[in-house]
């Protein structure tokens, strides 16, 4: 095949413009991935051969084991109960319809719309009044409320692609509202609870700065990592960074590989 | 006189924007086929959702079986509906899909498995219980969603439209099945649709509905010869109307005029002159002849229109009336029907039905 020259010059520079977008966006964290298993103490070129030095410190650490464990404790708690309520709240606005529909929806969907200092600073304000400052419920019960509008947003997306019959022609099966719920209504939304699911455990791992204002001395593995920062230029940090980043990706892929975007996989209910 | 199986007692539904069902009385029989047929709108749909519990009647009440069904949530009532989307479950086999009801009702796995096999088998899906619903063709969903709502042995089944979604040939061939089921299982059928070839191939009975009222319920015969008032005899469409009034009678016969001329039709009953005499005339029992001479009205063939082995002959009469006539293949090419060419129109006054006068 010959293309004219033109053709491949514009094919190329496509590719080059894609490769440089990609590259700008996954470098820094390269650099993370890489120099975390550096044997230089200070992350300087030339390298200083691969070790596994710092993932070993990380792993003798208490307070990053601590913050780790705190982490995946807030993010499991988070994960569960926005998925509850993000279902609920999406059921909600499928089902019925009633007069203050609109305000309901907002107030679900307009936390990650709040710019997080402000919103971690009300959260404080007001979790400290209620004497819940400085636990770890309190930093998940933030997560939550930030969380819910994603798991709605995909669950909703879902309910979209219920047929309006299927839940009636069930009840006309002898099942009851609640036995359509459990019987028909959960298992259609399955991969969107799991995506949901896992996508909330994401948003809630990664979140740093509200868990900061109202963790107290519970720490989250994003605040650890900015006390270290704050400390002295630490090793540690690229291979912290890494495990979080590990983490965060994986999330993210698991929530995608349910959201359903596959195409032609759509299954025929209207 | 047996008691109806089910009984509509001026059943009425009204939406904020829209009265569907309007005041309906309605008995079914245990065991008959009927037929609810009528325009888009006309409130057949909402009156089987009515009957099945998916809505709440505004007005009137519902027994089946004797039974009150007011406050009965559609979940108990055991009046299992094939939709017009069918409503399978896409996230269950076939099977899965055959044996929701009795998961419903507590029937263990093996024997609901079991019960859900035979009934695919009944159906001729035998060899599909663990497929996928998208995998299904039309006909074999269709089959599906029947083999789902019999598998509890009910005592009635609802179908809304439920070959509106089939090609023509596979309608045809789930009408004959659904026939048979019906024989074989001698429980009660109410079968929504709005083709008329449906319902006068499969009903007992045929209720016709109009704007939330019912015009008339009767064998589909006596609906297809004897219509109730206008309304049914232009649904019915082999029907022409000819709108005239009383001039007299004799003989068990009335003179009406009309626009079109003088006609006589049987009497149903002593009317006064000046009265309103409309009368249908079937488009089958309408005779053509080539002659202008003889007796009849005069008017041109407008066109023709194929129905499967006989054709429809458009004729029109002077004034702009348009008559539709019914006739074999073979009498049209006989009188040479082309567009354009004059014929009479007669017919045996023994036909024409006239129209009972409104209450």
């Amino acid at each position: 095949m010959n293309r004219p020259l033109a053709t491949r010059l514009s094919r190329l520079a496509q590719y080059g413009f894609l490769g440089a977008l990609f590259l700008f966006i996954a470098t820094p964290m390269l650099v993370i991935v890489v120099f975390s298993f550096d044997a230089n103490r200070f992350p300087t070129i030339p390298w200083g051969g691969f070790s596994l030095e710092w993932h070993r410190a990380i792993l003798d650490d208490p307070m990053i084991r601590d913050a780790f464990v705190n982490s995946v404790l807030v993010g499991l708690g988070t994960a569960i109960a926005s998925t509850v309520l993000g279902f609920a709240a999406a059921y909600i606005d499928f089902r019925y319809r009633f007069q203050l529909k609109l305000p309901f929806v907002l107030l679900v969907a307009v936390p990650p719309a709040v710019p997080a200092t402000i919103l971690g600073m009300a959260m404080l304000a007001f979790l400290s009044r209620l004497g819940l400052f400085g636990r770890l419920e309190t930093i998940m019960a933030c997560h939550v409320a930030i969380a819910t509008s994603f798991s709605m947003a995909i669950i909703r997306l879902r309910l979209n692609d219920l047929s309006r019959d299927l839940e009636p022609a069930a009840w006309n099966l002898g099942a009851s509202p609640a036995a359509a719920l459990i019987h028909v209504v959960l298992p259609f939304c399955k991969p969107a609870l799991i995506a949901s699911f896992f996508l909330s455990a994401a948003v809630s791992f990664d979140e740093f700065l509200i868990a900061w204002f109202v963790g107290g001395v519970h720490e989250t593995l994003p605040v650890r990592i900015l006390n270290l920062l704050q400390g002295q230029v630490n090793p540690k940090i690229n291979a912290v960074g890494t495990v979080v980043l590990v983490v965060s990706v994986a999330l993210v892929l698991l929530a995608q590989r349910f959201t359903g975007v596959r195409a032609g996989r759509r299954n025929p209910t209207s | 006189m047996p008691t109806p199986y089910i009984a509509l007692d001026k059943l009425d539904k009204r939406y904020p924007d829209h009265h569907a069902v309007k005041s309906i009385d309605l008995d079914i029989d245990a065991g008959e086929f009927i037929a609810i047929m009528g325009p888009s709108g006309c409130g057949k749909s909402t009156t089987l959702r009515l009957i099945a519990g998916l809505d709440e009647p505004t007005g009137g009440e519902i027994r089946i079986g004797g039974d009150s069904m007011r406050g009965v949530p559609a979940f108990q009532r055991n009046t299992p509906m094939v939709w017009q989307s069918l409503a399978l479950f896409p996230f269950l086999t076939v099977a899965e899909n055959v044996a929701f009801p009795l998961r419903m009702q507590k029937v263990g796995a093996a024997e609901r498995r079991k019960r859900a096999l035979d009934w695919l088998d009944r159906l001729g899906l035998a060899g599909m219980a663990e497929r996928n619903i998208a995998q299904l063709s039309g006909g074999q969903r269709q089959r599906v969603a029947i083999a789902r709502a019999l598998v509890t042995e009910p005592s009635v089944l609802l179908l809304d439209e439920p070959l509106s979604a089939l090609d023509a040939h596979l309608r045809v061939r789930m009408q004959t099945e659904l026939s048979r089921l019906h024989r074989e299982l001698g429980i009660t059928f109410v079968y929504v649709t709005h083709a008329q070839s449906e319902a006068f191939a499969l009903a007992d009975r045929i209720v016709i509905m109009s704007e939330g009222h019912i015009q008339q319920v009767g064998r589909p015969q006596d609906v297809y010869r004897a219509p109730a008032n206008a309304f049914v005899a232009e649904f019915m469409g082999m029907n022409n109307l000819i709108r005239g009034e009383v001039r007299g009678g004799a003989d068990g016969q009335l003179e009406i005029g009309s626009a079109l001329g003088d006609f006589r039709v049987p009497a149903d009953a002593a009317r006064p002159e000046g009265s309103r005499g409309d009368f249908v005339i079937a488009a089958d029992r309408i005779a053509l002849a080539a002659d202008i001479e003889g007796p009849g009205i005069a008017g041109t063939v407008l066109g023709l229109e194929f129905v499967g082995s006989t054709q429809t002959v458009f004729v029109e009469i002077e004034g702009g009336t348009e008559f539709r006539v019914q006739k074999q293949q073979h009498e049209i090419e006989a009188l040479d029907l082309v567009p354009g060419r004059r014929v009479k129109l007669s017919w045996d006054s023994r036909h024409a039905w006239l129209l009972p006068q409104a209450a």
